[in-house]
């Protein structure tokens, strides 16, 4: 297992070395830079920007290094707890990310477990009740959580959540919470919104799921070991659990890699139309206003959860099923 | 009796692993003044590849000995495991590639609180197989699904748990 954590940990190195590379390239590539677009926005509104305020921040941000050297400043910073200025925002990024990525946090924690708790049982149910009414139901429910579009959903559960409960109309809190310090009072607030972007986000993936779990599960309790263990007699629970179960995780434990980046990310559209004070609408701020470290940190950090992720789910696969693949070759 | 070690060829891989990973985090640990979550994570990191570079030294001065009776270790830490006391018998596969289309193989051996491991690049991995699935057969012992799986990918078929 040695072998293999230090393999996969010198792809993971190179890896993020390369999407650093290329997050910076991407988000160099619109002509000019932050300071060009508000020096024209403010020229459009007839309004004239400080160059003096402006010469500093090029100056100590390296606007006016070549381009190499603001990279290895940017990535200098990400490795010494910088994670450099918004200039959108005025703040240095930590400060304006702060509350947002724990609400992020927060409703995407939930999403997940939501979507895990969800579609584990039903899986199984439907699996083992194959052709069942239940599993019809089941299906039916399934297809139609795949193919509501999320934000339509979203404006269908605010409409009625405001009806039926008197909940206000977006956010994650009642508006007399926003930029107060935490209390009891509060956190109950958004315990009383969060259930709406839960099941508005986590909907769709818990189908998907739902359809991945059964499809996996048929195909291994259709194999001739199950029928054997059946036929020594084996309790059915335990000739589910035993191993036609844990082949059919597999897929599960792969969904690590991009579960990881999502709680961070926070369904950006989804996010928009709710208007969740969550990390998703930033990000997409920062990007179309060439917020370059704002971007970038946030890039950088999903990609670097991806890969973490990624890097995760492969050693947990490795440890539950390492089985050889006939297809490939033992030995390197 | 037969003899195997570990050809140098197949070990510079591993010891150019181990080179680069310590370069790697050993760069930014000398040269920028990091916070300490990231010195504690690059720490962390040096110092697991520095372990798999003394592994991989160790498995370089090994030599595994077969027998009749059982399988032996001499090198820096030497053991034996005697066929008739042979407990558990485990064959994982570690694949490099996400499909599983190219990877290695690892030998576990437990008998008594010893342990041994072997891995496919040694010279001649199916002798040792096929000794270790001979002696798990002759003592009954139920292996893994997935155990068996790769055994069974050598033509050798062990009773599954």
């Amino acid at each position: 297992m040695l072998n293999y954590l230090v393999y996969r940990l010198l792809i993971m190195i190179p890896t993020l070395i390369a999407i650093s590379l290329l997050i910076f390239t991407i988000i160099q590539l619109p002509p000019g830079d932050y300071f060009s677009t508000y020096i024209a926005e403010l020229q459009a509104q007839g309004e004239a920007a400080d160059p003096t305020k402006i010469e500093f921040l090029r100056q100590q941000y390296g606007f006016d290094k070549p381009i190499w050297e603001q990279y290895l400043f940017w990535v200098g910073g990400l490795l010494t707890g910088d994670l450099g200025y918004s200039f959108e925002y005025n703040l240095p990024v930590s400060a304006v990310v702060g509350d947002r990525l724990l609400l992020t946090f927060i409703v995407s924690l939930a999403t997940l477990v939501f979507t895990y708790v969800l579609a584990f049982p039903i899986g199984v149910w439907s699996a083992t009740h194959q052709y069942s009414w239940s599993d019809y139901t089941l299906t039916f429910l399934g297809f139609i959580g795949l193919a509501t579009p999320s934000f339509l959903l979203a404006l269908v559960l605010l409409y009625f959540a405001n009806l039926w409960f008197g909940t206000s109309v977006g956010g994650l809190m009642d508006p007399e919470f926003v930029d107060q310090p935490w209390s009891v009072a509060k956190f109950l607030s958004v315990l009383e919104h969060l259930w709406i972007p839960t099941i508005v986000i986590g909907l769709s993936s818990t189908a998907g799921m739902i359809r991945r779990l059964r499809a996996n599960l048929l195909d291994e309790l259709q194999k001739q070991y199950v029928t054997t263990a059946r036929a020594k007699g084996l309790h059915p629970v335990k000739a589910l659990v035993k191993y036609p179960l844990r082949m059919a995780l597999n897929p599960f434990i792969a969904d690590i890699g991009s579960l990881l980046p999502e709680l961070i990310s926070g369904a950006a559209v989804v996010s928009v139309v709710l208007s969740l004070p969550t990390t998703g609408p930033m990000l997409l701020e920062a990007l179309r206003s060439q917020d370059m470290y704002l971007a970038g940190s946030f890039l950088m950090f999903m990609a670097t959860l991806t890969v973490i992720g990624v890097f995760l789910s492969d050693l947990a696969l490795a440890a539950l099923d390492p089985r050889i693949r006939l297809a490939g070759g033992a030995g390197r | 009796m037969s003899s195997h070690v570990y050809p140098t060829a197949a070990l510079v891989g591993d010891y150019g692993r181990a080179a680069l990973g310590l370069v790697l985090v050993a760069f930014p640990l000398a040269t920028v003044p990091l916070t300490p979550w990231v010195t504690a994570l690059l720490a962390g990191l040096a110092a697991l590849f520095g372990v798999f570079a003394l592994r991989t030294a160790t498995r370089h001065a090994s030599r595994i000995s077969l027998d009749e009776t059982g399988i032996t270790a001499a090198g820096p830490f030497p053991t034996r495991i005697d066929w008739d006391a042979l407990e558990e018998v485990k064959l994982a596969f570690y694949a490099t590639k996400r499909d599983g289309s190219n990877g290695w193989l690892q030998l576990k051996l437990k008998a008594g609180g010893r342990r041994l491991t072997v891995d496919s690049r040694i010279e001649n991995f199916e002798a040792i197989l096929r000794a270790a699935a001979a002696a798990a057969r002759a003592r009954g012992l139920e292996v893994s699904r997935a155990t068996a799986a790769n055994f069974a990918a050598f033509g050798l078929e062990l009773e599954v748990r």
